[in-house]
């Protein structure tokens, strides 16, 4: 079994730092910190208020414990809470955007300034505690899309803010999502109005930059009655030995026959080969189909982070309404991931389809946590689940924790689950055509996860693919 | 003129069990030749060896192809170079379909050779030509690498490989075995029809019956790891009558001769 | 786990410190056991629905009942109820006991194979205590459950199997474990102990079974040791009245190329708990483990299976069936656990449930933990209503709607039930299901 072994484990090539001078409050948590954090973005009384009331619950609660996961009690007094890179108050335009933010994102491969930016995606860019750049948003507001940084969203929209934020994730809901309604610093806003077809697709990019700094992102999506949109998050961070705390919160609505598709390629800071450094992903991530015939579809591939902590799930009000969760999520070295999805069927005649493929390697331990639940009233619903496993090595696990709970006779629900190798004898049958080893994973990995690939804009599919078989190098043998 | 292949002195093991010890075989171009023998004698491992399969360690003598060392070359580089392996039991590649894996190996060899690579569209064409010859379903192109397939239908695919990528030596290791009379008629024509005076063929059988539809130059029984006797067609009908005891019996007296009766 | 349930715990204490006070003096290796089980038991206490292993299983009904401690009465037993429990085909090797209590009058043992031992458990304590010490509470202290612990420290009633190497007694053996003797509400703690030689073959009947309608506690353990290359035909039957309350774990370990099938019929009492944990321990171990699980009315049932495989080049194979009507509720959880370096595993699971009414809930959790690669692992559950296909089907070759859906029914559990592999429990249970089915469609 060694004939892929000498292959070479690439470098995070995401792991610089940009040197650039940052307005960084003192680390630690308390209210004090929190007014001040709000005072620094210019906050609304009801803005504090909220956040004041969410940090109160939050020292209520206790840390979750049940997921699979392994890790030191984070410190929340040893974080800080907001690190802004400083520039000039207000921008007229991107061009007016320190270069050295321009550069960094250049080279994340997402250019922002006018000539280079990618053909029809648009672009939210955020830095540590603050979003930097939006892109295309004249052509957008023509469009009637309101696509914007939170923080801008607070002070522009406040009644939509106020009418959306926290109804599909409550202050309450769990440990993480308390913490971040209280400290959330940025993250991206979209209103799609009535029967509108988003023109391009919406993109944020987040960048932690700062060593001692969390990431609290909040993000929230409305789409109005029959209105469309499209959304991309990608996620890089530099190489610290340090761990960092990322705890985001998205909420995503879609009222009557208004459909969603959410995508996140999370490519954090995994941590070295010995599980030093990496940023601990606790996200909640939340869809309401509010509306009937409403369909919201997460996809997600996550490779990065050394711990990931995420259930991006549907709740099925609206009656027909379709919920999806198209998953990969690739461990290697000493990572950790507990990810899955959650669908409250509770409207009638409700959809969902989860499909999951968990690709386990070195020490990694990789888990599938879902929950398919069927409400007396959704009646004529139906679910159908896949969660297969990869396992490279003999040293990872790959788990598969499913609950389905039924509550009504006219539902039908599927679930099943499959565990599989990349075994050598494949590796040696391409390489017996002629084809090498390292192009003999990517093929296998590609063809293990095409069902959620399909599901990804076409750029990013690629990316995707190149991603994980970059990861995998020197895995198998 | 140099061989096409030239084994000499040939040693291999797995999980440190000796099972070639000390093959030797010389093929030319325009050859047919048919490795036959008992289980176990060890002719579908050098099978695996020439291809290159990890669990082999080659632990004496030395392989030359066209001249070169070809046992200082990854597996995949040995197919580029034009050593083709028939699988006794093809791997099944979930997920993977047929056509892409096919068309990927296809262009590989063509880009090694210095030829164009096809585009799907070309290479399509090309494909529905080839499945003919194997008297393949066009379906089978679009479904995942051996998956669900028969042990006719792989056997078929293996064939349909071979007929692609137009190799200089191609073994079939019990390509036969478990076929039924018309897969192996499609297996021989199509052999047939891709012999050339440039190319060659080692078919590893356990059974006359192959040798009915594709006539060998050749004839080499396996015993105990290394050829025991070498003759020509004749002596494959010898051991349908008289059985490997036969050979075995001699097989004292005869190791050695091998190298005199061909080359 | 949570202490929120203390008192009734404390109530359990006291029966046994009842117990201990008016028992008959016991060997030292069984007395120690039972202080080291009754200590875990005390802390513990009885699980809540915060605990994930009784997430969906509440079993304060059970903890609210006082039950006494049993005499074994037999007051209520009605001969010809009793009887058609019996199976003839192990006539000869029966055991019957009365709320946990051994009644040899009512047990045969006239026709045992040589060698093979079947006997009641104080007896086994006397006499064969060289096989008992060594094993009793090994197997079940895995994944133990407050109720199993409980079992150890109560226990004084059960039955002991012991079949020598290369033995492979003809006829089964039938475990007939009856609850609700007398007039008052009891508790038993019956526990088995089954010891299959190396290449030995036995099949074992349980059956639990109710006399009237008192509400009464089965808390049963039984432990099942099948040996080098032996293989052991396990067949357990729960169908204890609509008053009784059952909780019941089996342990099981296998050794090398030993077999262990069992079939684990669930169709009465009102809350039932049924835990199956199989360690395949030696290369070549293998299990199939099949279930079925009928519910009605207000009945709770609660299946959970864990199987280890803890070597490589085991496999294991799981089906289990649900039927659910009424208000009833179901649970399955099956766990695969893959351990580090289990090569070659293969390992696959199923679940399956039927919804016949609309206020039914079931809640299925099949579950694999694999730390090994090179294996073939699946599961898979479903939950959905008769295909309407099927009965369209019927009902054009002139079956009404209620016999359409029994006969669809009938067949979907027939597939556990037709693989008991003694005739008469099978075709006992064949009726008694059909029964069920017919009774329930034709009351609409």
């Amino acid at each position: 079994m060694s004939t892929i072994e000498s292959l070479a484990n690439r470098e995070y090539k995401y792991g610089f730092t940009t040197d650039i001078e940052s307005d960084v409050i003192p680390r630690g948590l308390s209210e004090d910190t929190i007014r001040l954090l709000s005072a620094k973005k210019d906050e609304p009384e009801w803005m504090l208020d909220w956040r004041l009331k969410a940090y109160r619950r939050w020292l209520e609660m206790e840390e979750p414990d049940w997921a699979n996961v392994d890790y030191p009690k984070v410190d929340f007094q040893d974080i800080v809470y907001y690190s802004a890179p400083k520039q000039k108050k207000q921008l007229a335009s991107i061009d007016e955007v320190d270069p050295k933010l321009l550069e960094t994102f250049e080279k994340l491969g997402i250019p922002l300034d006018e000539q280079k930016r990618l053909a029809n995606v648009a672009v939210d860019a955020i830095f540590d505690s603050v979003s930097v750049a939006t892109t295309f948003r004249k052509k957008l507001f023509d469009a009637g899309v309101i696509f914007c940084s939170f923080s801008e969203a607070v002070r522009e929209y406040p009644e939509l803010v106020k009418k959306y934020l926290g109804s599909v994730v409550p202050v309450s809901d769990n440990y993480y999502a308390a913490l971040n309604s209280a400290v959330f610093t940025d993250g991206s806003f979209v209103y799609i109005p009535p029967g509108t077809r988003c023109p391009m697709e919406l993109s944020t990019y987040f960048r932690i930059n700062n060593q001692e700094s969390g990431q609290f992102e909040r993000t929230l999506i409305v789409c109005d009655e029959g209105s469309y949109v499209s959304y991309l998050e990608g996620c890089t961070a530099p190489q610290f030995d340090k761990n960092q705390l990322h705890a985001a919160v998205v909420e995503l609505v879609a009222l009557d026959n208004a459909e969603i598709k959410y995508a996140t390629v999370q490519n954090w800071y995994a941590g070295d080969e010995e599980g030093r450094g990496g940023i601990y992903n606790f996200v909640t991530k939340r869809g309401k189909c509010a509306g009937v015939n409403s369909h919201i579809s997460w996809t997600q591939v996550e490779t990065g982070s050394a711990i990931t902590w995420k259930y991006p799930s549907c709740i099925l009000l609206g009656d027909n309404s379709v919920g999806e969760f198209y998953s990969v999520a690739l461990t290697n070295n000493l990572q950790q991931a507990d990810t899955g999805t959650k669908m409250i069927h509770i409207g009638k005649n409700t959809k969902s389809t989860i499909i999951s493929k968990g690709i386990s390697a070195g020490r990694s331990k990789n888990s599938y946590r879902g929950l398919v639940k069927m409400m007396p009233k959704a009646t004529g619903s139906r679910n159908y689940s896949q969660c297969d496993s990869m396992l490279i090595g003999h040293d990872c696990s790959a788990n598969t924790f499913p609950y389905i709970e039924v509550l009504n006779e006219s539902s039908r629900v599927e679930h099943e689950a499959t565990t599989s190798k990349i075994s050598e004898d494949q590796i040696f049958y391409f390489q017996s055509r002629g084809i090498p080893s390292e192009e003999a994973v990517s093929i296998i990995i590609n063809g293990f996860c095409k069902e959620v690939f399909r599901e990804l804009p076409m750029e990013f599919a690629v990316e995707a693919t190149r991603l994980l078989s970059m990861k995998l190098e020197g895995t198998v043998g | 003129m140099t061989a096409l292949l030239e084994i000499r002195d040939l040693h291999a093991t797995v999980d440190s069990a000796e099972i070639l010890r000390g093959v030797s075989l010389t093929v030319n171009a325009g050859e047919i030749h048919a490795i036959m023998g008992p289980n176990g004698s060890g002719k579908s491992t050098l099978a695996k060896v020439l291809a290159g399969h990890p669990a082999y360690t080659v632990t004496g003598g030395e392989v030359l192809f066209r001249g070169q060392n070809l046992l200082e070359l990854a597996p995949d580089e040995r197919a580029r170079s034009g050593i083709f392996l028939a699988f006794q039991y093809p791997v099944e590649i979930p997920g993977v379909s047929n056509s892409n894996f096919l068309r990927l190996a296809f262009n590989q060899t063509r880009e090694s050779r210095g030829q164009e690579e096809l585009d799907p569209l070309e290479f399509d064409e090309l494909l529905r030509e080839k499945m003919k010859l194997v008297e393949m379903d066009y379906s089978f192109a679009n479904r995942s690498v051996n998956q669900g397939f028969s042990g006719g239908e792989k056997k078929r695919n293996e064939i349909l490989q071979m007929a692609l990528l137009e190799p200089s030596v191609a073994v079939l290791d019990e390509t036969d075995s478990g076929l039924d009379i018309d897969a192996l008629r499609v297996v021989a024509t199509a052999v047939n029809a891709l012999a050339t005076p440039e190319n060659a063929f080692v078919m590893v059988t356990h059974y006359q019956r192959l040798l009915n539809y594709i006539e060998p130059h050749f004839v080499h029984v396996f015993a105990a790891g290394r050829i025991a006797r070498s003759g020509g067609k004749e002596l494959a009908l010898e051991l349908e009558e008289k059985g490997y005891e036969s050979v075995r019996a001699q097989s004292g007296s005869l190791a050695g001769a091998s190298e005199a009766s061909n080359g | 786990m949570k202490l929120l349930l203390s008192e009734e715990k404390d109530r359990y204490l006291a029966a046994y410190d009842a117990r201990a006070a008016v028992a008959v003096a016991e060997p030292d290796w069984l007395a120690s056991l039972r202080r080291l089980a009754i200590a875990r038991f005390d802390a513990v206490g009885f699980p809540t629905t915060r605990n994930e292993a009784w997430k969906y299983t509440d079993v304060s009904p059970i903890l609210k009942t006082e039950f006494g401690s049993s005499t074994g009465s037999i007051g209520k037993l009605s001969f010809a109820g009793f009887e058609c429990l019996r199976a003839p085909e192990a006539e000869g090797a029966c055991l019957v006991f009365v709320d946990g209590v051994y009644h040899p009058e009512l047990s045969s043992m006239s026709g045992l194979a040589e060698g093979v031992v079947v006997t009641d458990f104080a007896t086994a304590v006397a006499v064969h205590f060289d096989a008992l010490a060594v094993r009793l509470g090994v197997l079940s202290a895995h994944e133990s459950t407050p109720f199993a612990s409980l079992n150890l420290a109560m226990a004084t009633g059960g039955a002991v199997v012991l079949v020598p190497k290369g033995c492979a007694p003809a006829s089964p053996v039938h475990l007939v474990y009856l609850s609700g003797g007398g007039d008052e509400p009891v508790a038993a703690h019956p526990r088995t102990m089954v010891v299959a030689g190396e290449s030995s073959s036995l099949t074992v009947v349980e059956t639990f079974a109710s006399v009237n309608g008192v509400a009464s506690l089965t808390n049963a353990v039984a432990e099942f040791h099948v040996g080098e290359n032996a293989r052991v035909d396990h067949v357990r039957v729960q169908r204890e009245g609509a008053q009784a309350f059952h909780v019941g774990a089996t342990a099981v370990e296998v050794r090398r190329s030993g077999s262990y099938s069992s079939i684990a019929i669930s169709i009465g009492a009102a809350i039932s708990r049924h835990d199956l944990h199989v360690r395949l321990a030696e290369e070549g171990a293998s299990c199939h483990i099949d279930g079925l699980y009928v519910t009605e009315g207000e009945q709770h049932a609660d299946s959970h299976t864990r199987i280890d495989h803890l070597v490589p080049r085991c496999s294991s194979r799981q089906l289990y069936k649900g039927v659910l009507d009424g208000d009833s509720r179901a649970v399955f959880n099956g766990k695969v656990y893959v351990h580090h370096d289990a090569q070659k595993t293969e390992a696959h699971q199923t679940n399956r449930n039927l919804m016949l009414s609309p206020r039914a809930r079931v809640d299925t959790k099949p579950e694999l933990e694999i730390y090994a690669d090179d294996v073939v692992c699946s599961h898979g559950a479903t939950v959905g209503a008769l295909e309407a296909e099927e009965q369209f089907y019927l009902a054009s070759r002139g079956l009404d709607e209620a016999t359409a859906r029994a006969v669809l029914t009938y067949g979907f559990a027939e597939e556990i039930v037709e693989e008991i592999p003694v005739a008469s429990v099978r075709r006992h249970l064949d009726e008694v299901i059909l029964d069920r089915f017919q009774k329930g469609f034709s009351k609409g």
